[in-house]
């Protein structure tokens, strides 16, 4: 990100060519700051509203801009000579002015968007104004790398005498806000950000400044971004991060350091030790590593539906799981996940690759299972889990075997005396529907008396 | 609105300055906060905490900023002068040489800080009684040749740590009251809430028609 007062000889401005729109020529106008450049549009009339507040409030001269013409300026001739003058222009303001580049010129090459002084003023100017409300609230906050990026750096900087003076530039507006937010989304990009050579995902920051976080989201961002994620990890609560094209669970939860291959350890330094939910959907996951679930000892919710997984594994230390969604995933088969799981009461698999429901079967807490559109043909598949004591919710739609003949009083039956208490496909069974259930079991049993006989 | 972090009427600026490793970040902590922070990290630049206080019934809400201690910091430190109501000089009562720095970093409160801001000196660490450096004594006498309100406290116990902020905001009001200390000026390091629009300035403000508001 640009940094005027480090970068001062390090100042370019030029205009490499102009181009129409809506019928009006606008020149394109390059500001290089140090590393960073980025593309200003702008009108002559821009120009000449700039140069009449410069000599007003800056003394400079009149006749430094290339004067007004009213006939015949859009000849292409005329309008590369005026490019050429309006170049020399601007190179001499920022020469004259370079020392404290005042205010009028700084909006004028759009400094707020991309270099950290002005951006910081621009907030802190905004947040003076609706910060309390925002706060209060108490909505879900979102910024992007580049405003984190410029309110970490600035915490490093002395104070500019703009600020001093300001008191609605005051940097406290900035800091008091984010100490108050409880809820933070980060929303990334991985392309050129506007008209610059800047990457927003490609911008470290820390949130160190946040002293309330209790959630937190990363959106399309870049989470090894965060450079340090120490006070968070004592005190955060949720944990979501999608579309961040994650690999690994580790990625996030060590986001802030560069060794991953991590040791199983309980008290290791990187524990997040109050958070409840973790929610990595939409990212590229093809596993979840035992050094992860470590470091995560009380969660109660796990979020990993949108990944690449194809089994279930490694969740078995995570003694507070209550809720697990692997949907979306490229799970084939389950076996025994009641060795691979904690207590869980939600378990949502849709859109999977299942063909059987065996490996459940001793899921014994089980409250609601979701299993719709997956692969599952054979009724006596779905057996095991009407036999689970707490199942109340149970969604097969989308599976072949709801094409089965009289498919919902088959598979009410295997509940037997509990098919009342079920809410399959999202519908509690219908009166006929218990009805047939109880002479189907009527059936059933005198048939196995007899057989006993 | 009766609680939360914005019932106040009135901000007052403060700045903790001192040598590195006095605990000027765990002041803050242990005031903001009410606990000890073990393993403290070096601030880099500036920290920031805010905590709202009471003060003759007027609710008022600190704003402080706590600096870096470290030499290559102090440009950023410098900056951060201007504009405080109070000023919080922090020494190490177990190491002689956080005392002996005292006149460089007073030169600069005085040189850097209007004349009304009010500097509370701190000897932090008074818990370890027993590797202490500097008595109270000559402490005192430090604070009394030049005009500082002076109290020995302990970041880790929590012991004073009230006491030296509330002090400061008192003296402040104080000034406030008596006409010496003028809000509406730009670098007096005390404000009226700033007013944000569509919500109502609270209830207790005191005289909003003599003293006018801060935008």
């Amino acid at each position: 990100m640009a940094l005027y007062v480090y970068s001062k000889s390090r100042v370019d401005v030029c205009i490499p060519f102009a181009e129409k729109e809506e019928d009006c020529t606008v020149y394109v106008i390059k500001v290089t700051v140090g590393e960073v450049w980025w593309l200003v549009k702008q009108r002559y009339k821009n120009f000449d509203s700039l140069h009449q507040q410069l000599v007003l409030n800056h003394g400079l001269r009149k006749d430094l801009l290339p004067a007004k013409k009213i006939l015949g300026n859009k000849d292409p001739e005329f309008i590369e000579r005026r490019r050429s003058d309006l170049e020399i222009y601007l190179k001499k303001i920022v020469q004259f002015l370079e020392k404290a580049l005042p205010l009028e010129v700084c909006s004028f090459f759009e400094f707020e968007e991309y270099e950290v002084y002005s951006l910081v003023r621009k907030m802190a100017a905004e947040l003076y104004l609706n910060g309390e409300t925002k706060i209060l609230s108490g909505q879900t906050i979102s910024m992007n790398p580049l405003q984190l990026h410029a309110v970490t750096q600035k915490i490093q900087l002395p104070r500019s005498p703009v600020e001093q003076l300001n008191r609605e530039q005051d940097f406290a507006h900035v800091l008091d806000f984010l100490a108050n937010i409880e809820s933070l989304e980060i929303v990334g990009n991985r392309d050129f950000y506007r008209n610059s050579n800047l990457i927003l995902n490609s911008l470290p920051y820390d949130l160190s400044a946040f002293k309330s976080l209790k959630h937190l989201c990363f959106n399309g961002a870049n989470v090894s971004s965060l450079m340090c994620a120490r006070s968070l990890r004592n005190n955060l609560e949720t944990l979501s991060a999608h579309s961040c094209g994650l690999k690994t669970v580790i990625e996030v939860l060590v986001c802030d350091s560069v060794h991953k291959n991590l040791e199983v350890k309980i008290d290791s330094p990187y524990v997040w030790r109050e958070l409840i939910s973790l929610d990595l959907s939409e990212n590229n996951l093809t596993e979840v590593s035992p050094a992860a679930v470590c470091l995560v000892p009380k969660l109660r919710r796990l979020w990993l539906n949108c990944n690449a997984l194809e089994t279930v594994a490694n969740l078995s230390s995570l003694s507070a799981l209550e809720a697990l969604n692997l949907s979306n995933n490229r799970i084939r088969q389950v076996p025994n996940l009641h060795t691979k799981l904690g207590n869980v009461k939600s378990l949502f698999l849709a859109q999977n690759r299942l063909t059987s429901l065996d490996g459940l079967g001793k899921l014994y807490g089980l409250v609601t299972l979701d299993v719709r559109s997956n692969k599952i043909a054979d009724l006596e598949t779905i057996r095991p889990v009407a036999a689970l004591p707490c199942l109340e919710e149970l969604t097969l739609t989308g599976n072949p075997v709801t094409t089965v003949l009289d498919f919902r009083t088959k598979v009410l039956t295997m509940f037997g005396t509990r098919a009342g208490e079920i809410n399959l496909d999202n519908e509690k069974a219908m009166q006929k529907e218990l009805d047939t259930v109880a002479v189907l079991l009527a059936l059933s049993n005198s048939a196995k008396k007899m057989v006993l006989k | 609105m009766s609680a939360g972090p914005y019932n106040y009427s009135y901000i007052f600026k403060y700045i903790i300055i001192g040598d590195m490793g006095v605990g000027k970040s765990c002041l803050l902590h242990q005031f903001t906060e009410k606990k000890f922070m073990a393993d403290c990290p070096h601030t880099i630049g500036v920290e920031f905490g805010t905590r709202i206080i009471e003060v003759a019934g007027q609710k008022i809400k600190l704003q402080i900023w706590d600096t870096a201690g470290q030499e290559r910091f102090r440009a950023v430190t410098r900056s951060y002068y201007r504009g405080a109501a109070g000023a919080l000089l922090v020494y190490d009562i177990t190491r002689r040489s956080t005392y002996n720095h005292l006149s460089s970093w007073l030169s600069d409160a005085r040189n850097l800080t209007n004349p009304n801001t009010v500097i509370f000196l701190i000897g932090n660490k008074s818990d370890l009684e027993a590797q202490r450096d500097v008595t109270y004594e000559e402490a005192k006498q430090f604070a009394d040749e030049n005009e500082l309100l002076f109290i020995e406290a302990s970041a880790k116990t929590g012991d004073n740590v009230e006491d030296a902020f509330l002090e400061t905001a008192k003296k402040i009001y104080q000034n406030i009251q008596d006409g010496s200390l003028d809000l509406n000026a730009a670098e007096s390091g005390v404000q009226h809430k700033p007013l944000q629009p569509g919500r109502n300035q609270p209830q207790n403000q005191p005289n909003p028609t003599k003293e006018g508001c801060a935008c």
